[in-house]
């Protein structure tokens, strides 16, 4: 999602590769930044809030969120899960989830918060290469 | 103190057997409440963001179980979601400290359980 944003167009099978994806068990969350070799910019942040996300937005950067499906209320099912986060008001995060047509999804900010902090706040940014 | 327990255990002896876990239980939690700082969910939270930090990002902290002793920890399920749903192995976190009970192996070992369960070879 992030990376056709960039016109890069490599297939699942390819990027799982390229960040060392285990069926079932994934990747640890900052073997990310491998994705810069199929030529984008990335940056791994072990933690971060809701201000570093709206000052990503406001660089151009894409923000990618590490979390748990279970506080999202337009989700029945429990689950780790990764969406990008493409704009943020007062009590609402705006996210595009890549298991959803529909984008972007409202989440209310408390939700968001919750299903972010399962897993300590960790996401990345990425950046188009010129 | 032992006259206490020798009252209390002929109080427990009148009880059924039923009632009898219903008071050990309380007694358990009242253990935990009283005596443990870190609770379940920040045992689980803290577990999830150290799987999905070091091991994969399909993993997470399923409900943790309390076991008391010496050294009471949060027994917390590592769970898998995708391609087979369950529990692989067990993270402890120490009840009192918060800290994880992990050793730099622990990743690997995590790693294998969870190719064993969904290959089939384990249920946890």
């Amino acid at each position: 999602m992030a990376l056709a944003y960039c016109d890069i167009l490599e297939t699942q099978a390819i990027i799982a590769s390229q960040i060392g994806h285990i069926a079932g068990a994934g990747t640890p969350a900052r073997n990310i930044v491998r994705l810069a070799a199929l030529g984008v910019k990335v940056v791994w942040h072990e933690s971060g809030s809701i201000e570093d996300l709206q000052q990503a937005l406001t660089d151009y950067a894409i923000p990618v969120v590490f979390l748990r499906t279970g506080e999202l209320p337009y989700w029945d099912y429990d689950t780790p899960h990764v969406v990008v986060v493409v704009g943020i008001e007062a009590e609402t995060v705006y996210v595009n989830d890549p298991a959803f047509t529909q984008a972007p999804l409202l989440v209310p900010l408390g939700d968001f918060q919750l299903a972010w902090d399962e897993f300590g706040g960790q996401w990345a940014t990425l950046q188009c290469c010129e | 103190m032992t006259t206490d327990y020798q009252q209390l255990e002929t109080v427990l002896v009148q009880l059924t057997p039923d009632e009898s876990h219903t008071v050990l239980r309380f007694a358990e939690f009242l253990l935990q409440q009283r005596h443990t700082p870190v609770d379940a969910r920040t045992a689980r939270r803290a577990v999830s963001a150290w799987l999905v930090r070091n091991v994969g990002n399909l993993l997470m902290g399923g409900e943790p179980a309390y076991v008391s002793g010496d050294r009471p920890v949060w027994r917390v399920p590592v769970l898998v979601s995708y391609e087979r749903q369950g529990c692989a192995t067990h993270i402890n976190v120490d009840a009192y400290t918060g800290d994880l009970l992990i050793t730099e192996k622990t990743a690997e070992k995590v790693l294998r359980d969870v190719k064993a369960f969904i290959a089939g070879s384990t249920s946890n």
